[in-house]
């Protein structure tokens, strides 16, 4: 039986492995279906009323807030409003009859400044910040294995360049990179975001790809492909790579968690994603003046559905190691 | 010892070159063109010309980085385009603010995080063990942002314990009143990934084998774990505080912008939301040579603490 | 009078039992030699005596020490034990021993801990102690690091420390499994004078039967966590009761009951080296080798670690360059041949078996991989085929195929890699240690394989090894290699029979007999 088979069982029998690779896979189908736009699709419309309680607060707040909201608009000066019978009449008539301007007061987790539902809007951001997770971390994964097997394999020259790269990389630490290519990179957007963090982040897988190559090179199973005739690239690719892929996967998991906590520093300070999609960092951007106010069911949306999502990811990437290290054969 | 060091040094250049090349490359060609940013919403095509023209951008590349490269050796970058300060002026007076708040967090945080980790290796396996990582594990599943903005209405805000944000003009005004609730955050913040990180260290030293010959010359277990593991965890740990300092100095600037801080980290995220290219090429170019000077302190800092290790 | 007394010692680990049911005596003055291959429990079985077990193990039994039970000690007592009543000696001392730490410091740790002695107090013991182990130059050692010192001097520095509070009994663990063979002698003399000066009881832990007569009275032998006979060493020795203990006496290569092979007749030479070198940044590990190789024939090539036959043998198989000399095959240059036409008529097995198969790869794709390479075989199914054949020729059945290396014990892989060397039908193949790692019973298997293999193809070997008494049944022909240079070479017979080197003598001398 095949390695990667009892990796696996290795992993079944790790209960909590087992139950973060659940819950991971529930936000990846969350995500998914936001992608697809089977849910959270409307989460940028105006359904509540600004600052709508959430629905699981005490019904005494529920009803102070439902009193705030329909309480009489800031501009009425008493004076009744001769055209009001008729605009009533077209507005029903454009909208067939459907009571028009009717916003929520409560909605399930609540509603932002402007009226926008905050479950939608957390659900979005789970497919924001999974996008841009998986693939930035796809992309610096590509980059970083493909030149540590180039630098560890063939060593001399290669290695330098590759070394050279990486010390010109590391020496800006990564958040700095990160902001200096975002300032540059004036438009904002999901794919500059990917492209950001995935063209930055390739050093550390490129390190222990390195490291491993170097230590695959020598040993003796490489040496006995050579000696009945396997290619340099043979011998990289079908060789070496699937011995050092444990380690490749283990660091894309890894990654995809660190993308997903700097996306949302980028998105907080203004350098993700653009206004048209929603982020958990966007959504953390409007705490501070929703905190002063008292109203902290947004900030605690996001970052209860941050934390469970990285916190199983986190559980999964340790579980995963353990199920597949060496050493344990 | 001093041809290493001269061999070192001069190993340098080629990456500074590089991070030169690279900063060049950012901001003076994939920046587009700064002029259209500076001159603001309505501008006529003369205005847009004599900016371009006092910035140096009308000029070919390869000037333009003559002039770059001019700059870093003479570690004058010209002045902020926002402030019109001088960017080495920005620097004189925002390092003081960083510091004062990154070393006492550096200290404060390894301390913590050490014993935290030495604990948890030596009952490895027991409740306490596992609590600890999974309180760790969801600890640094927590945006940073969040911490700062939690910690900062609670403590500050509600409680008054700290001042919200803000600095003062001395240094025990700061350090006990401006600079406390940002380092207690900080090192809130650094705990979980550390204390991770250095409970590896010393588990690996601890299934060493000269761990069981020290036991079985009949030393007592605080021996055995004080002197011989610590002591083996050291290099490691040493190298990986030493390493963190870089990344510190530009990491911190989250906690300097809300706690309004007046460091280098504030002064980068302003940079960077104004596009101020001069004060970010600067702090990349700073940091990056900060960076080098840090990496061959450690690698000495190794060769001290490690005899096995031959300076080649 | 019995120093130490094991009775019924069980130790599990999880699901793992790794000692069953041990019981023997150590005498008070005397040498209890343990005896067993791998898996047999004897390091656990020692480990447990100090209590030194890692923490998923569980201990019952009685360990009784002087009279007390030492597993009903507090940790206190125990620790007050360690290191002055019991010393142990491990097998690696390079991991042994804290890298971080001066050998003097470490050596004078013991002295500090138990009698309590002052620095200048330590210091002068500790220089004694030096000396007494036959370290030379002990001020200058008393500073060195572990890594400053060579293996033999480790293990020297290892010993210093484990009898320098006096203790009443050693256990020493494998003591020079991991040393050259000419340092084991020495090491082992030091301990046979150590102990008899000190009248020290001693437990000592081999899986080499040949060390056991020299150094002990009792022997003990242990099969997967049980005894299977003890008793004095004349008794066991020339008349064994039990299987595994006969079996395991019959496989010692004991070389002086080794007969040479007889050279026959003159085959056409195949291989011919001269003045092959080789150097590593400047360090040479090869200085000029020249030699001859006939079709059919075996050359043994001996030496100890260092001494550039791995190098040599790497250089034969064209996987490193040589920096000088030149190489001919049949008469052709070796070099100027193209790689994958050498490779066909050159093959090697590694030491190593349990790094020469890609653990990723089925067997099957292993052995069918140089097919594929060099064009053997129509199509897929014929190259199964093929390596079912090459599969049997190795003693294995067909179903192993479709499965993976680590199911394979040590002995087993290394039939792996021989059949994936014989896949390309070679007219050399080089074996570099090729049965240094395995067990002694499966060494002799391995060997007699090897021998069967040439009788039916004409292969020709050039058969690299430390160990003598394998190389004397192996070979025609044998080179003497030290420092990168052979220092002697002739018939297998003239070696062994009439030594001329000093080198040579000594190595022939510090054999185990």
């Amino acid at each position: 039986m095949n390695l990667w088979l009892l990796a696996g069982r290795r992993f079944l029998r790790d209960w909590v492995g087992v139950a973060s690779a659940v819950v991971v896979l529930a936000f990846i189908a969350l995500a998914g279906a936001s992608a697809l736009g089977w849910i959270a699709r409307d989460w940028s419309e105006e359904v509540a009323v600004s600052y709508a309680a959430p629905s699981f607060l005490a019904r005494e707040v529920r009803e102070v807030e439902r009193e705030a909201a329909s309480s009489v608009p800031q501009d009425d000066y008493g004076i009744a409003d001769p055209l009001a019978a008729e605009l009533a009449e077209i507005r029903s008539r454009l909208t067939d009859g459907a009571v028009a301007g009717a916003k929520a007061s409560v909605l399930a987790f609540g509603a932002d400044k402007w009226g926008r539902d905050v479950l939608k809007k957390a659900i979005k951001g789970t497919q924001t910040s999974l996008l841009v997770g998986f693939a930035a971390a796809g992309l610096a994964t590509l980059l970083g294995t493909l030149f540590g097997a180039l630098a560890g394999y063939y060593g001399r020259w290669v290695d330098d360049f590759f070394n050279w790269l990486y010390s010109v990389f590391t020496s800006i630490p990564y958040l700095l990179l990160v902001l200096a290519v975002a300032a540059v990179l004036g438009q904002k957007g999901i794919l500059t975001v990917v492209l950001i963090l995935g063209l930055t982040g390739w050093t550390g897988i490129f390190r222990l790809v390195r490291a491993e190559y170097l230590k695959h090179r020598v040993r003796e199973y490489v040496l006995a492909a050579d000696a009945v005739g396997a290619s340099d690239l043979r011998r990289m690719f079908a060789h070496i790579l699937p011995n050092v892929s444990h380690v490749v996967l283990v660091q894309l998991s890894l990654h995809v968690v660190l993308f997903i906590k700097s996306e949302v520093i980028l998105s907080f300070l203004g350098f993700g994603v653009g206004v048209d999609t929603v982020s958990w960092g966007s959504m953390l951007a409007e705490a501070p003046s929703e905190l002063i106010l008292g109203m902290w069911w947004q900030i605690a949306a996001a970052t209860s559905a941050m934390a469970l999502a990285v916190t199983a990811f986190s559980l999964f990437t340790d579980a995963a190691r353990d199920a597949l290290d060496p050493r344990l054969q | 010892m001093s041809s290493y060091l001269i061999r070192r040094l001069w190993q340098f250049i080629p990456t500074l070159l590089g991070v030169v090349l690279l900063v060049f490359f950012l901001f003076n060609w994939v920046g587009g063109d700064p002029a259209y940013l500076l001159a603001g919403k309505i501008a006529s095509p003369e205005l847009i010309e004599n900016i371009r023209r006092s910035l140096g951008v009308d000029q070919p590349y390869w000037v333009q980085l003559g002039i770059f490269v001019k700059q870093v050796a003479t570690a004058d970058f010209g002045v902020s385009w926002s402030t019109n300060e001088r960017v080495s002026q920005i620097f004189a007076t925002r390092l003081g603010p960083s510091l004062t708040v990154l070393v006492p967090l550096l200290f404060a945080s390894t301390i913590l995080a050490l014993a935290a980790a030495m604990l948890v290796a030596y009952y490895r396996g027991s409740l306490t063990d596992r609590g600890i990582m999974v309180a760790c594990t969801v600890g640094q599943s927590v945006s940073i942002l969040v911490y700062i903005l939690l910690l900062q209405y609670w403590l500050a805000y509600q409680l008054g314990w700290f001042p919200v944000q803000g600095w003062g003009s001395t240094l025990g005004e700061n350090l006990l009143g401006y600079a406390a609730l940002p380092i207690l955050v900080g090192v809130i913040v650094s705990l979980a990934p550390d204390i991770r990180l250095y409970r590896t260290f010393f588990l690996d030293e601890i299934g060493q084998d000269y761990v069981r010959t020290a036991r079985a010359k009949g030393l007592g277990e605080s021996r055995v774990i004080w002197l011989h593991v610590l002591r083996n965890a050291a290099i490691p740990i040493t190298t990986n505080v030493m390493m963190q300092i870089p990344g510190l100095l530009a990491g911190a600037f989250l906690i300097e912008r809300f706690f309004s801080i007046p460091g280098i980290g504030r002064e980068v995220i302003l940079a960077v939301e104004r596009s101020d290219f001069p004060v970010i090429k600067a702090v990349t170019v700073y940091v990056a040579i900060t960076t080098m000077v840090v990496n061959l302190l450690a690698d000495l800092t190794y060769r001290a603490l490690d005899p096995r290790v031959q300076l080649k | 009078m019995s120093i130490l007394s094991v009775r019924d010692l069980r130790v599990d680990f999880k699901a793992l039992q790794a000692v069953q049911g041990v019981s023997f005596d150590v005498p008070e003055h005397g040498t209890v030699a343990l005896v067993g291959e791998s898996g047999s429990g004897k390091s656990v079985t020692a480990l447990s005596i100090l209590g030194l077990l890692p923490s998923n193990a569980r201990a019952s039994g009685q360990i009784l020490f002087d009279g007390k039970d030492l597993r009903k000690l507090s940790p206190r007592e125990l620790r007050a034990l360690r290191g002055a009543g019991i010393s142990m000696v491990f097998q690696e001392p390079m991991t042994s021993l804290n890298p971080v730490f001066s050998i003097g410091f470490q050596i004078g740790e013991a002295l500090r801990e138990h009698l309590g002695l002052s620095r200048r107090e330590v210091r002068a013991r500790v220089l004694e102690l030096l000396m007494e182990v036959g370290l030379s130059d002990p001020e200058a050692k008393l500073e060195r690091y572990p890594f400053q010192l060579s293996g033999g001097e480790q293990q020297r520095a290892m010993i210093a420390m484990a009898i320098a509070c006096e203790p009443k009994l050693l256990i020493a663990d494998e003591p020079t499994s991991a040393l050259d063979v000419t340092v084991q002698k020495q090491i082992l003399d030091l301990i046979a004078a150590l102990q008899a000066r000190r009248r020290m009881a001693m437990l000592f832990i081999t899986h080499d039967l040949t060390l056991v007569s020299q150094i002990a009275e009792r022997v003990v032998v242990m099969r997967q966590g049980g005894i299977r006979e003890q008793g004095t060493v004349k008794q066991v020795f020339e008349e064994p009761r039990d299987d595994y203990t006969r079996m395991l006496l019959d496989a010692r290569p004991r070389i002086d009951a080794i007969q040479t092979r007889q050279r026959q007749g003159n085959a056409p030479v195949m291989l011919e080296a001269r003045g092959l070198a080789k150097s590593f940044d400047g360090v040479a590990a090869v200085k000029g080798a020249s030699f001859r190789l006939a079709r059919g024939r075996t050359l043994g090539l001996v030496g100890e670690s260092g001494s550039g036959k791995t190098t040599l043998g790497l250089m034969v198989t064209r996987l490193h360059e040589p920096s000088g000399g030149e190489l001919r095959f049949h008469g052709e240059d070796a070099h100027a041949m193209p790689r994958l036409a050498f490779k066909r008529r050159v093959q090697i097995v590694f030491q190593n078996p349990y790094a020469s198969l890609n653990p990723r790869f089925s067997i099957g794709a292993t052995l069918t991989e140089p097919m594929r390479l060099h064009g053997i075989g129509a199509d897929q199914a014929e190259r199964r085929a093929l390596a079912v054949e090459l599969l049997s020729k190795v003693g294995l059945p067909a179903g192993a195929l479709f499965r993976y290396p680590h199911e394979f014990s040590g002995g087993q892989r290394q039939r792996i890699a021989i059949a994936r060397a014989l896949s390309l039908e070679p007219e050399l193949l080089v074996c570099d240690e090729a049965v240094s790692a395995l067990d002694v019973s499966i060494q002799a298997q391995l060997l007699d394989l090897l021998q069967r293999l040439q009788a039916e193809t004409a292969m020709s070997y050039l058969f690299i090894s430390h160990d003598l008494a394998v190389v004397k049944r192996m070979a025609d022909d044998v080179m003497v290699m030290k420092d990168g240079e052979v220092v002697e070479s002739g018939t297998a017979e003239e070696i062994y029979a009439d030594p001329k080197h000093p080198y040579t003598r000594t190595l022939l001398a510090s054999v185990p007999r």
